[in-house]
């Protein structure tokens, strides 16, 4: 009886530790809280003395910073980064330390025993705080990984999609960037393709609206499954099971961290570019290279 | 018109994850609103097809114009 346990049960929504001054705590927000101290420390210590030539955790502080801000000049280029870099980088540090919280010792593990349930079961509370049997699946958590809770990942969602309007706007101007979804000068001027091309802006804004749940889910889903991987092989194949499962977490931890920011970034370029004046450019370019051959053809030809 | 090289390897990927969700969630969007009419206005099931075809086309224009914009 004693080295027995059960698999915990997995909720979808968060569970309220603390009530303090009748605010409810829930758990994820708790890890958030911790998420935003670990970043902290992590950036005070990496940047406490700082050398010009970097060495250990400096080093190690500016090998992260550095990567993500290459990956962001590369996508978009030196001027636009000096923009976009704040928001992306901490977006992908922000998620990158929620996920990796998952595979912390304790994280889902540590907690009260839902008191409700030992009454609901009719057995008497536990004795010990070492817990096994039927208690094992009657834990509250202290702490779950901010990610795994839909409200975080649909705010970042939010803030994602809503900024990437805002600079769209300030980049294209109101007119230019409204003109994307609503294409009221094509529907009158276009003849029959006319109100095809009203129609397409408007599923433009549609899709736009879509992104919201798109990034919101897929950070959710990504992450509240890997933990349910983890907690499910630490119950099937104690010890050994999560050898396996650990650095796969890791991994995905890593990756969906990018791509939340990488997807942002992605976004955020194609609402500031405007289709308009590429095109205008590149016929500019060219126009100026076709006179430039030409002038070369005339002086050959003399 | 303009064609831009496509972001990197890691953009690129980021770029395919987002395709599944352009054309699965405006065809569930389409789906629930459709159904949701149906119940309102005691139809058997015109306004979920008429969603679901909605959605569709939603879903793959925006997939199109996800990857237009490189290729």
């Amino acid at each position: 009886m004693f080295l027995q346990w059960r698999l915990q049960s997995f909720n979808i929504p968060p569970d309220v530790i603390f009530t303090p001054f009748g605010f409810s705590i829930t758990n994820t927000l708790f890890c958030t809280w911790i998420t935003l101290v670990l970043l902290v420390i992590v950036i005070y210590f990496g940047t406490r003395k700082r050398n010009l030539i970097p060495s250990g955790f400096q080093n190690f502080v500016e090998w992260g910073y550095e990567g993500i801000l290459n990956l962001v000049v590369g996508v978009v280029g030196r001027e636009k980064a000096r923009k976009f870099f704040p928001l992306v980088g901490t977006f992908f540090f922000f998620a990158l330390f929620a996920n990796l919280l998952d595979i912390l010792p304790g994280i889902d593990t540590i907690g009260w025993v839902d008191q409700s349930k030992v009454l609901a079961a009719h057995i008497s509370p536990p004795g010990s705080f070492l817990l096994s049997g039927a208690y094992t699946s009657m834990i509250i958590p202290w702490f779950r990984p901010p990610t795994t809770d839909l409200n975080v990942t649909f705010a970042m969602a939010l803030i994602s999609v809503i900024i990437t309007q805002i600079f769209g706007f300030t980049a294209l101007g109101a007119g230019q960037h409204l003109r994307k979804y609503f294409k009221f000068k094509e529907l009158f001027t276009n003849g029959v393709q006319g109100p095809i091309e009203f129609f397409t802006g408007i599923i433009e804004l549609i899709t736009e609206v879509s992104r919201i749940l798109s990034f919101a889910f897929r950070l959710f889903g990504n992450i509240f499954a890997g933990s349910a991987v983890l907690a499910v092989f630490a119950f099937l194949v104690p010890a050994l099971g999560n050898i396996i499962f650990i650095p796969f977490e890791i991994f995905v931890g890593l990756v969906q961290a990018l791509i939340f920011a990488l997807l942002t970034l992605v976004f955020m370029e194609m609402a500031t570019t405007s289709h308009e004046h590429a095109e205008d450019e590149s016929e500019h370019e060219a126009e100026e290279e076709y006179a430039r051959n030409e002038e070369k053809e005339l002086a050959t030809s003399h | 018109m303009n064609k831009k090289p496509p972001p990197s390897v890691w953009g690129s990927l980021a770029l395919m994850g987002q395709l599944g969700f352009t054309i699965a969630i405006p065809l569930a969007l389409g789906a629930w609103g459709g159904s949701y009419l149906d119940d309102i206005t005691h139809t058997k099931s015109l306004y979920l097809l008429l969603g679901l075809l909605l959605g569709l086309i939603v879903g793959v224009y925006g997939a199109y114009r996800l990857f237009s914009r490189f290729f």
